[in-house]
C-alpha cells in the first residue's frame, strides 16, 4: 500500500513539475522560500470563480481567463533579483531561450508588462505574463487559450494594472 | 554593363537607406517618450497578429478579416492622458512624419483632432498606417505596419478593438455612399 501511495505521490509531483515551463521552474529554484516571495497555483475554474467574486466588474479580464486551465503566479520583490545579481531583462531573454515568443509589451505609469506565448509540443498554448513594477515582479504562467483580440484590446492594460 | 549594375545597386542602396531613415523618425519619436512614466507605450509583435489565424469564426467575411489581420507585422501605441501639452505633442508628431506618408483622413470629433496617414507599398496596399490624435488633455499616436488592405482597414480596427482605429469605419461608410 505504501508503495502505491509513494508511486501516486511521485507521479503527481512529476506531473506538477512537468506541467510548468523551465522558465517558471527557474524562478521557483531561485526565489522560492526567500523573504516576501509568494507563489501559488490555481486551476482555471478556481481562478474564474475567484475573479467573479473579487472583481465582478472586470469583464475583460474574466473573458481573458475563460478558457484557461491553469494559472501559476509568483510575486518576487525586486531586491530578491538584485541579491542574486539577476535582472528582469535577463529573465526575458531566458523566456525567449525557453521558446516563448513576445506577443506584446506595455509600459504604463512606470510599470512594464510583457506578454509571451509558446505552443507546447502537445499543441497546447502557454502564456507568460511578466509585470515589472517599481518594487516587485509578478510572473504569471497560464495554460489554456486566450482569444487574441482580448490580448490586443487597449483596455486590457487597465485591467492588468489593477 | 557592370558599371550600370553598380550604379543601379548604389541608387537602390541610397533609396533603402533613405526609407530606413524616414522610418527611424517615427521610431525615434516613440523612443523619446518610452521611459517617461507619464506616457503609455504598447508594442504588439507580428506573432500576436499571427495568432488571429487560429481563431474560430463562422462567417467567411470574418475569416477574410482575420487573414488580413494576420498580415500585420506590428503595432505601436504611444499615449498620454492628462496631457496639458497635447496640442504641442500633436504638432511635434506631425512634424516628424516622413514625406512619403500621405493623409488618408482627418476627423474632428468634438474637441479631438485625429489624422490618419498612410505609406503605400503599391496601389491599394498600405505598408504603414499612422494615427495621430489629440484632444484638450490627451494625446495618442498609433503606428500599424505590415501588409494592410485599405478596404479592410476599418473592419480590422473594430475587430481588434483598438481605440481610435474604430474611426476608420467612417471611411468604409464613405466608400459605401460613393458606391451608391
Amino acid at each position: 500500500m505504501k508503495k502505491h501511495i509513494l508511486t501516486f505521490v511521485l507521479a503527481t509531483g512529476l506531473t506538477v513539475a512537468f506541467s510548468q515551463s523551465n522558465s517558471f521552474q527557474a524562478l521557483q529554484r531561485n526565489f522560492s522560500g526567500k523573504d516576501n516571495v509568494h507563489s501559488f497555483r490555481l486551476s482555471g475554474f478556481l481562478c474564474r470563480t475567484a475573479l467573479r467574486m473579487v472583481a465582478p466588474e472586470e469583464k475583460l479580464f474574466r473573458s481573458m481567463v475563460k478558457d484557461i486551465q491553469q494559472v501559476r503566479l509568483m510575486v518576487i520583490p525586486k531586491v530578491a533579483f538584485d541579491a542574486q545579481q539577476l535582472s528582469v531583462n535577463g529573465f526575458r531573454h531566458f523566456l525567449e531561450r525557453d521558446a516563448f515568443e513576445s506577443l506584446a509589451t506595455i509600459r504604463d505609469n512606470g510599470d512594464h508588462i510583457s506578454i509571451f506565448h509558446r505552443l507546447d509540443d502537445n499543441k497546447k498554448n502557454r502564456y507568460f505574463v511578466l509585470v515589472e513594477e517599481k518594487d516587485e515582479i509578478v510572473a504569471i504562467e497560464m495554460k489554456g487559450y486566450i482569444e487574441p483580440d482580448i490580448l490586443v484590446n487597449t483596455d486590457l492594460r487597465t485591467s492588468l494594472r489593477r | 554593363m557592370n558599371m550600370k549594375k553598380l550604379m543601379m545597386g548604389a541608387v537602390m542602396l541610397v533609396m533603402s537607406v533613405a526609407a530606413q531613415a524616414q522610418g527611424d523618425a517615427i521610431t525615434k519619436f516613440f523612443s523619446k517618450y518610452q521611459d517617461d512614466p507619464e506616457f503609455t507605450q504598447v508594442t504588439v509583435s507580428s506573432k500576436m497578429f499571427g495568432l488571429f489565424t487560429n481563431m474560430e469564426v463562422q462567417k467567411p467575411e470574418d475569416k477574410e478579416i482575420l487573414e488580413a489581420i494576420s498580415k500585420i507585422k506590428g503595432l505601436r501605441i504611444l499615449a498620454k492622458d492628462d496631457a496639458r501639452n497635447s496640442r504641442e505633442l500633436y504638432k511635434e508628431a506631425l512634424s516628424i512624419v516622413p514625406k512619403d506618408f500621405e493623409e488618408l483622413m482627418f476627423v474632428r470629433d468634438k474637441d479631438e483632432d485625429m489624422k490618419f496617414l498612410i505609406r503605400e507599398s503599391s496601389p491599394g496596399k498600405i505598408s504603414e498606417l499612422l494615427m495621430i490624435a489629440a484632444g484638450n488633455d490627451d494625446f495618442k499616436m498609433l503606428s500599424l505596419f505590415g501588409e494592410i488592405d485599405l478596404k479592410k482597414v476599418g473592419k480590422i480596427g473594430s475587430k481588434m478593438n483598438i481605440d481610435g482605429l474604430d474611426k476608420l469605419h467612417k471611411m468604409d461608410d464613405k466608400d459605401k455612399k460613393n458606391e451608391q
